[in-house]
């Protein structure tokens, strides 16, 4: 089975969510190989748990992101801006065009 | 048996601590841990007179950093380019309070729509500036790179993107979306609503009706007139007509998830659970209650809503039917208990399904 990346982009003055959903098998290889490098320098340790991640304290309309990885096992993480991760921050600039409102 | 020496050890610092947290603590820690945790949630409820004290404090610093700040009914306005970078530092100085025009229309817009802003919460309220003590208003325009939001940073900064051309276009365009910008300021100083499920949706109506009736100020609109739509003039293709409707919220464009009332209040893990989603509820309500008043919207609704926002009784996690209350409670005092306004602020929470 192939891995498959799923980013939501919500929050944000419009609260819209974006979602960019991506099976890395039916991606063109370069786009894989560059979406399999930016995740390979995302730190999943770093972050919240999912749920118990929370935007800067008095902050308001900055995004949130989801970030969920389905392959050998399940990884995931919620953030808000601003991106801390370089490696996180080159994951959305792949993903993000891909998006699409929920 | 009650461990004394935790007292002791009490300090407002503890305040910050998240109160999901301290609730967890509350509910799975050990003994001593929960009382600790009980503890600092009820100097909550003293945290008010802290902040009036610290905000008095800021004040009389202010007074001698600022020649104007003490007096009122001058902002003190300073737009920054950033330049298209994502850098969250203060960029090039662009505009400062009393300046002419610039060439960057993103500069002006900022700047106008900050005065007016300041105008409204000033003239209607009584309030100078985000903490009511002069506190300068700093925007940040030209933020990223196709950016399609704008956000307050929690310290006093407002950033503004150019938008995608997709969902926004340049936000500093529409008035309401700056005064939805400082409203979060507002609310942070005074109920300082944490920003997630209820009370963030709480947060959120704040910011949509401060922005709304900045909007309506400006134009010198009726309740009637009003359009009562948010971001009107800066979304793109995707988001036409408009971003929000607090008349019928959940029709402002094909997007629009917001319910109208709390028997469809949405459950997500998405933006915070919901704050932008659910805030359609408590928008709703104002919109029936200002209608219901009749006249301009910030006469009497605007004024009612304000002071509950700074009732003593609305605390960091109070949901909309604390907020109700306090609405009314404050219509009563403002009104007389047997008014034709506390009738409207009822028969808006009552369209919106939210009991009291």
């Amino acid at each position: 089975m192939g891995t498959r990346v799923r980013l939501t982009r919500s929050g944000g003055f419009a609260g819209l969510s974006m979602v960019a959903s991506v099976d890395l098998d039916e991606l063109p290889e370069s786009e894989a190989s560059q979406v399999r490098a930016a995740l390979s320098q995302v730190n999943f340790d770093g972050h919240s748990d999912p749920g118990h991640a929370a935007p800067v304290r008095g902050a308001a309309d900055t995004y949130q992101y989801d970030l969920e990885v389905l392959g050998r096992g399940r990884r995931s993480l919620t953030v808000h801006e601003p991106i801390a991760d370089p490696g996180l921050q080159t994951l959305l600039d792949v993903l993000l065009p891909r998006a699409e409102p929920e | 048996m009650r461990p004394t020496h935790l007292h002791q050890h009490r300090s407002p610092v503890a305040c910050i601590v998240p109160p999901d947290l301290l609730r967890d603590i509350i509910r799975n820690g050990t003994e001593e841990e929960r009382w600790a945790a009980a503890d600092t949630m009820a100097i909550d409820t003293t945290f008010r007179t802290l902040r009036a004290a610290f905000a008095a404090t800021v004040a009389a610093t202010k007074v001698a950093m600022l020649p104007m700040g003490g007096q009122g009914g001058q902002p003190q306005r300073t737009i920054y380019d950033q330049k298209n970078s994502t850098a969250i530092a203060l960029g090039t100085v662009a505009r400062t309070e009393g300046q002419p025009a610039v060439r960057d229309a993103a500069v002006n817009e900022a700047y106008d729509g900050f005065g007016a802003t300041y105008k409204f919460f000033w003239e209607v309220l009584g309030r100078n500036s985000t903490d009511n003590a002069g506190m300068p208003i700093l925007g940040l325009v030209h933020y990223s790179t196709n950016y399609a939001n704008a956000f307050w940073d929690g310290q006093g900064h407002m950033f503004f993107g150019d938008g995608d051309g997709r969902l926004f276009v340049r936000l500093t365009k529409s008035v309401d979306v700056i005064g939805h910008e400082l409203a979060h300021g507002v609310t942070q100083y005074e109920a300082n609503l944490v920003y997630q499920g209820q009370s963030g949706a709480l947060n959120e109506s704040m910011s949509d009706v401060f922005g709304s009736l900045v909007k309506q100020y400006a134009k010198n609109q009726t309740a009637k007139q009003a359009d009562w739509l948010i971001g009107k003039d800066v979304v793109g293709p995707t988001l036409k007509p408009a971003l929000r409707s607090m008349k019928a919220p959940g029709t402002a464009n094909p997007y629009d998830k917001q319910p109208a009332n709390m028997d469809k209040f949405v459950y997500t893990a998405a933006d915070n659970g919901g704050v932008h989603i659910n805030s359609g509820i408590p928008n709703h309500a104002f919109y029936v209650a200002a209608t219901a008043m009749g006249g301009k919207a910030w006469e009497k609704a605007g004024r009612i809503w304000y002071d509950s926002l700074r009732d003593a009784k609305i605390r960091p996690t109070s949901g909309f039917k604390a907020f109700a209350r306090a609405t009314v409670r404050q219509a009563q005092m403002r009104f007389g208990d047997t008014s034709a306004e506390v009738d409207a602020v009822r028969a808006g929470w009552d369209k919106a399904k939210v009991k009291m």
